[in-house]
């Protein structure tokens, strides 16, 4: 296999943060989603970004990398808890994660730049936080 | 000087002067990473509108071992993480991300370029 479906790699990355205990609506990619002030949501996104072939061989393994970006938005003015929401999130992304997509991928979360996650940023009554989980895929 | 002591200074003097090459040379990849946008780091670059997010990235070196790349525009961090969900015209959000995630490829593409 050495074509990956990035639509099985963002299902298994998505299953893994609907894992998150108390995880409030969340926006899916490309689908409507409106806001309700006063209530916190999660926004999640896949951002493929290469791919490098690991061998001379035309039909050497691929390596894919990207980033799955989830930002959580969580009511302004309401203190610590956006921030710990964030970590709940980042949490369950662990360096060195391997995630098994449909397609039978191996998503494997990076651990030379582990995931990590910015800080809170204040816009529009939001208080938002970005968690980035970048990952690696090999095909065989 | 003996031969021996001057060929040791010499392969000294020329790694200190690749070294020096690779780290200019990532922390130019990088900002085009950044700014541009980038086939190492899967990066878009940065959206333009009316230019001012773009012209503001600089690279600056605060110690002879570091660089900086950065912008004093204040709405930077909301177009990066995409906050008000704008439907971008040209280059993207989240080009700061991918280039961090991306540094390790820069580095070694950066360095084999210059081992040649």
């Amino acid at each position: 296999m050495s074509v990956i479906s990035h639509t099985a790699v963002h299902l298994a990355l998505r299953n893994r943060l609907l894992t998150v205990s108390g995880l409030p609506a969340r926006a899916n990619e490309n689908k409507d989603y409106t806001p309700v002030a006063g209530t916190a949501y999660v926004r999640e996104k896949l951002a493929p970004a290469t791919q490098q072939g690991v061998g001379i061989s035309t039909d050497s393994p691929s390596e894919y990398t990207g980033l799955y970006v989830v930002t959580y938005f969580g009511v302004e003015d309401t203190g610590l808890a956006v921030s710990t929401s964030a970590d709940a999130i980042l949490a369950v992304f662990t360096k060195g994660l391997t995630l098994t997509a449909t397609d039978g991928s191996v998503v494997r979360v990076r651990s030379d730049v582990a995931p990590w996650r910015g800080e809170v940023i204040t816009n529009d009554g939001w208080a938002a936080c970005t968690i980035s989980i970048p990952y690696r895929i090999l095909t065989s | 000087m003996s031969d021996f002591s001057a060929s040791i200074h010499n392969f000294v003097t020329k790694v200190q002067v690749a070294n020096q090459r690779v780290f200019l040379g990532v922390a130019t990849e990088a900002l085009r990473s950044i700014v541009e946008g980038s086939e190492l780091t899967g990066a878009p670059g940065q959206p333009v509108d009316t230019g001012n997010l773009r012209a503001s990235w600089q690279l600056t070196f605060p110690s002879p071992t570091s660089a900086q790349i950065s912008t004093n525009v204040e709405y930077a961090p909301i177009i990066e993480d995409n906050l008000r969900g704008a439907k971008f015209r040209n280059h993207g959000p989240n080009s700061v991300k991918l280039t961090r995630a991306g540094l390790p490829r820069i580095v070694e593409t950066v360095a084999a370029r210059e081992a040649k």
